[in-house]
């Protein structure tokens, strides 16, 4: 399993420390803080009944290493818990939080589950809820693009429960055939809502699963961000060359919640809770920018501090907003609207109140 | 002009499309080398090459999502499904994913993928390679079902849908694949998308169908004319969304309407006429609105000319309407 | 379950009727199949018995009442007694606590399961049968749909009764005021029912009439026999008696005469069996009961089953078997007038025969090898049939052959069986 952070920030042994650029290393701790506090917030904001639902990131922060090691041209297919990587990627924060309240100014319309968005501007694609259906999309996608020979590469994200679906099996196989730019990263979080990993599979390792489909296959430590980083940009460069796809498992967990609906003192050990608590990818980060002289302990307070108010101001904002107009229940369900959407609309608005 | 039946059509079709735009790419099981086990990929291997022509792993939800992130990327994805009934395995990337992609993103993305799949019974082929479920697809918003029942629409309409801006069920009737020839343009040309076709005027009885129940259909308008009954045929071509305006002067005009679909009865697109024409016009019918269509059975082998309709059982239901 | 019976179309076009009498009370238990009202109708008087048992709720009709196909003539509760029907409060029932998002705004189950009818004695609407074109063209011209009787299956409206359609609902036929200088009556009940079968018959069968004399002195000799047994037994025998004895040998021989065209499957049914009916004239109109296995009977009760019937006819209480089955129509309509007809078939049958009044008549007979002048009771028969099934030289020949009974009757005991 690769890693390189050990869990007081210090490089392993025997590994190389990635290159990276200071601010880019903040922005990285930046964006982390940013999608922690958004899980605080959201799950309180589910709870007074103020949104509909909150899916959460917390423990796997890790993924951001992953899109830091993609391009803005590249594509990538998120599960549904990589808000970092969308916010890495150039997303405003406040759309998310627009998207959370399904405002006029949600760029969904209010038809997702708050969390369950995507951008085409950043290449960001709108992710399913059946589990599984975007690995073999991811594919194609990266196969297009390769056909284009645009050299654009495609990671897509999914969980340990994923990689039982039946398009796990479909976009590895597809990948390999085709071998396509694909990076498959399975955030290996050891919990499918209630169903622990050993139910999932009897396979010793996610990982060894590549080998059968003839994809090159790496472990990595899912909550070292520098790791993340440093397999994601191998690669990466492996796509690039036409190398085809990497299947990536990264070892992490889900701290919280699979969503506001679950409990999971239900079906999970506290002790194991916090034994992961310890491997926190943001603690473990923010110790090697603080060792490193990157980041002190009054910034680090300030960071959050500063995000927490602006996060609640940006509540406010969105919360003022009005919902989507009754005539976006119909858009989009075709290029032009067709006679029967138009007359169902048209009924529509008689019942409306808005 | 070239005589062609309805598979060279849609292999015509293909090819000049694909010669059209570069970005058309096809895929499927055995669409490459082998032209396709109908035979409608014929020779576009040798002409496009294996990078447009994918022969891919037999795994129909593969096709279908390696298709749908393909077309999210620009490229104009024409999979072909082998036969209809092994389009099941793909429902999840069909409904969950292609249909609900441009609404689910807010129109962000899209992806107009066109699934070309032969459908249908009369081919001694039993329940996994007759079946009709076109109703299943057009009780799906975000998708397009088109049922071509000549060359000519087959070509005409495959060159809409490759071109339209939204994913297109495109089911070949395979039944009368190859039934009969007819002149069709060499040339570019595109039959639009829901739009139907009045295949035979006439003033008492409206009989709506597609595909290959056209033809059934249109028998038994000649034996109904036989008997003094003057029939309306009209062929939907595109079934959802449908062509209303076509169907409404059709049964105003006569008041009297049946469709004819080869799917079981209950809950197929039949009823979705019967109910629109109750809806919107019950005041001009004269009759009972009536649907012959397959029994609610799963798809028999030996029996199958028994299950699906006949000229004679629809001239029956002609008779019934026409006297009522 | 509260079942309600409807006044169904008891026959050929009936649309109406009167209710004569009703055999239970409300609150009464009945069994399946019991008896709860005769109903006389323009045609036939019938029993109406009970599809369900259980208890009579209520009788939506009065004796003397008339009623229309489709009204509701009774309800009856076919689980009166058991506790299945009640409706059970759930306004007491502590709710258990629901843990998804959705809360009904009230308790399904009151809202899902059906709340117990009012029991009322209120006559429910009258319940128009017409296809939604013929309503639409009826609100078009103003027309109230209940005001009509249909000529369709089960008193269905057709587009055609509109036109028939006036204010008129006088069944008056012969005896009526001027009132400006036309009256019109409406088309219906008997009339509208002979009006569409005489058309039907006129439009799918292919009809010639053929004529012939017969020499009725033998029948005529006959009956003057028979005379005295007649009043013996109170029977009295008429010609049409007479003459449908010797039909049937002829029937026999030509059997296509005896039969109909199944259009459905293009096959001629040639029937062996001899159902005559008799056109009696009414007040109404015409009427054509039944005289049922005419070959197995003997003149007299064929003669009684004439007598019977027709005056059934007359005083309205045929019933519904009285009046079906048919395979050969013999019309008298020489009674009145007249030296030649041409009857219509009553169709789906292929013949009908009409018998014209006999009367003494000069005639040419043969006597030691001459021909001289003979008066004699001479009868013209008029035989309609539908050339779709019989030739004209069939139909010949079965005349002939049914003279050779009709002026030799003695041949019946010797020829037949």
């Amino acid at each position: 399993m690769r890693k390189i952070l050990n869990l007081d920030g210090s490089i392993a042994k025997n590994t190389e420390e990635p290159i990276i650029p200071n601010d880019e290393l903040l922005h990285w701790y930046e964006i982390m803080v940013q999608i922690r506090t958004l899980d605080t917030k959201g799950i309180r904001l589910q709870r007074q009944g103020r949104v509909g639902f909150h899916i959460f990131t917390t423990g796997q922060e890790g993924h951001i290493g992953i899109a830091a090691a993609l391009g803005s041209d590249d594509w990538v297919y998120p599960a549904y818990r990589e808000h970092g990587a969308a916010l890495l990627r150039g997303l405003p924060l406040e759309d998310i939080i627009h998207h959370l309240f399904a405002n006029d100014l949600d760029t969904q319309k209010g038809r997702r589950l708050p969390g369950l968005f995507g951008e085409k501007n950043i290449n960001f694609v709108n992710p399913s809820a059946p589990i599984g259906t975007q690995i073999v999309q991811a594919a194609g996608t990266a196969y297009a693009s390769k056909y284009k020979k645009d050299g654009n590469v495609v990671a897509v994200f999914f969980g340990d429960g994923a990689t039982s679906s039946n398009d796990f099996h479909s976009g590895m196989n597809f990948g390999a055939v085709f071998k396509t730019p694909t990076l498959f990263v399975c955030m290996n979080n050891q919990w499918a809502i209630s169903v622990p990993l050993h139910q999932q599979t009897a396979a010793e390792k996610i990982v060894d699963k590549a080998i059968g489909y003839g994809i090159h296959g790496i472990q990595v430590d899912g909550n070292d961000i520098l790791a993340m980083y440093q397999v994601a940009k191998e690669a990466v460069e492996r796509a690039r060359n036409g190398e085809g796809p990497t299947f990536i498992e990264a070892l992490t967990y889900r701290l919280g919640p699979h969503t506001s609906s679950d409990d999971p003192s239900r079906y999970r050990e506290d002790s194991d809770v916090e034994n992961w608590k310890n491997k926190d990818p943001i603690v473990r980060f923010k110790k090697y920018l603080i060792k490193k002289g990157i980041l002190t302990e009054d910034q680090d307070k300030e960071m959050w501090d500063h995000y927490d108010n602006l996060i609640n101001e940006l509540i406010d904002q969105a919360s003022k907003r009005p919902l989507p107009s009754i005539e976006t229940m119909f858009d989009d369900v075709y290029e032009t609207l067709p006679w029967h959407l138009k007359e169902q609309l048209e009924e529509v608005k008689k019942y409306s109140n808005r | 002009m070239v005589e062609l039946n309805i598979v060279d059509a849609i292999k015509y079709a293909l090819e000049q499309e694909m010669d059209r735009d570069k970005d058309v790419i096809i895929l499927g099981e055995d669409i490459g080398k082998n032209g396709g086990v109908f035979r409608a990929t014929q020779g576009l291997y040798d002409k496009f090459g294996p990078e447009r022509v994918l022969d891919t792993p037999l795994n129909e939800s593969g096709i279908i999502g390696f298709a749908v992130g393909m077309s999210l990327y620009g490229i104009k994805a024409v999979p072909e499904i082998q036969f209809i009934d092994f389009i099941f395995p793909a429902f999840d990337q069909i409904l969950s994913e292609l249909a609900k992609f441009r609404y689910r993103s807010g129109g962000q993305f899209t992806c107009p993928v066109v699934i070309r799949s032969p459908y249908g019974g009369g081919v001694r082929g039993a329940h996994y390679h007759s079946q009709s479920p076109e109703s299943l697809f057009a009780h799906t918003p975000g998708l397009k079902v088109v049922v071509p029942s000549n060359p000519y629409d087959a070509k005409g309409l495959l060159i809409s849908a490759i071109r339209s801006n939204d994913p297109v069920i495109f089911m070949e009737p395979k039944r009368i694949y190859r039934a009969f020839k007819e002149e069709v343009p060499e040339d570019d040309y595109t039959v639009p998308l829901e739009s139907a076709a009045i295949t035979r005027e006439g003033k008492d009885v409206t009989l709506i169908s597609y595909g290959a129940m056209l033809h059934i259909t249109m028998d038994a308008a000649d034996l109904a004319s036989e008997e003094g009954i003057d029939c309306e045929v009209i062929d939907l071509r595109t079934i959802y969304p449908l062509d209303i305006d076509t169907i409404e002067e059709s049964v105003k005009k006569t008041g009297r309407v049946i469709s004819v679909t080869e799917a079981p009865k209950t809950a197929g697109f039949g009823a979705e006429l019967s109910a629109l024409v109750a809806e919107r016009w019950i005041e001009y019918m004269e009759a009972p609105i009536i649907r012959v269509a397959g029994y609610d059975v799963p798809f028999p082998f030996v029996l199958e000319h028994d299950y699906m309709p006949t000229p004679e059982r629809v001239l029956d239901s002609i008779r019934y309407v026409y006297n009522y | 379950m509260v079942f309600e019976l409807k006044f169904a179309d008891v026959g050929e076009g009936v649309h109406e009727g009167e209710v004569l009498e009703i055999y239970v009370k409300e609150g009464q238990k009945i069994k399946i199949e019991e008896q709860l009202f005769e109903i006389h109708t323009e045609k036939v008087t019938t029993d109406i018995t009970s599809p369900v048992a259980g208890v009579i709720k209520s009788i939506k009709v009065t004796i003397g009442e008339v009623i229309h196909v489709g009204d509701i003539l009774i309800t009856i509760d076919t689980d009166k007694g058991e506790t299945k029907g009640e409706i059970v409060s759930t306004e007491s029932k502590q709710q258990e606590e629901d843990p998804s998002l959705f809360k009904p705004s009230k308790p399904f189950i009151a809202r899902t399961r059906k709340t117990q009818v009012e029991s009322s004695t209120e006559v429910i609407n009258e319940r128009v049968l017409a296809a939604p074109a013929v309503r639409r063209r009826a609100r078009e011209q103003g027309i109230d749909l209940r005001q009509i009787r249909g000529s369709g299956p089960a008193g269905r409206i057709l587009a055609s009764d509109l036109s028939h359609s006036q204010v008129s609902t006088s069944s008056a036929t012969n005896e009526f005021v001027f009132k400006g200088t036309e009256h019109r009556i409406a088309l219906k009940g008997t009339r509208k029912t002979i009006a569409n079968s005489m058309r039907q018959s006129k439009d799918m069968a292919a009809h010639y009439t053929y004529f012939e004399e017969v020499d009725m002195s033998s029948l005529d000799d006959l009956r003057r026999q028979l005379k005295p047994l007649m009043e013996e037994k109170g029977i009295k025998i008429t010609y049409v008696a007479l003459v449908m004895k010797c039909l049937i040998p002829a029937l026999k021989k030509f059997p296509l005469l005896n039969s109909s065209l199944d259009e459905s499957t293009n096959e001629i049914i040639l029937k062996n069996y001899y159902n005559i009916g008799i056109s009696v004239d009414t007040a109404d109109g015409l009427v054509v009961p039944v005289v049922k296995n005419v070959d197995q009977k003997s003149i007299w009760q064929i003669a009684e089953d004439i007598g019977r019937l027709a005056n059934n006819a007359r005083t309205g209480k045929l019933k519904m078997q009285d009046i079906s089955g048919g395979t050969f129509t013999i019309t008298s309509i020489g009674n009145i007038g007249g030296v030649m007809a041409t009857p219509i078939i009553k169709f789906p049958e292929v013949s009908i025969l009409g018998l014209m009044k006999s009367k003494l008549r000069p005639v040419v007979i043969e006597k030691y090898g001459k021909p001289e002048i003979a008066i004699r009771p001479i009868m013209y028969l008029s035989l309609s049939l539908d050339h779709r099934i019989v030739d004209g030289a069939v139909g010949a020949r079965f005349i002939n052959e049914l003279i050779k009974y009709m002026e030799n009757p003695s041949l019946l005991w010797i020829d037949t069986q």
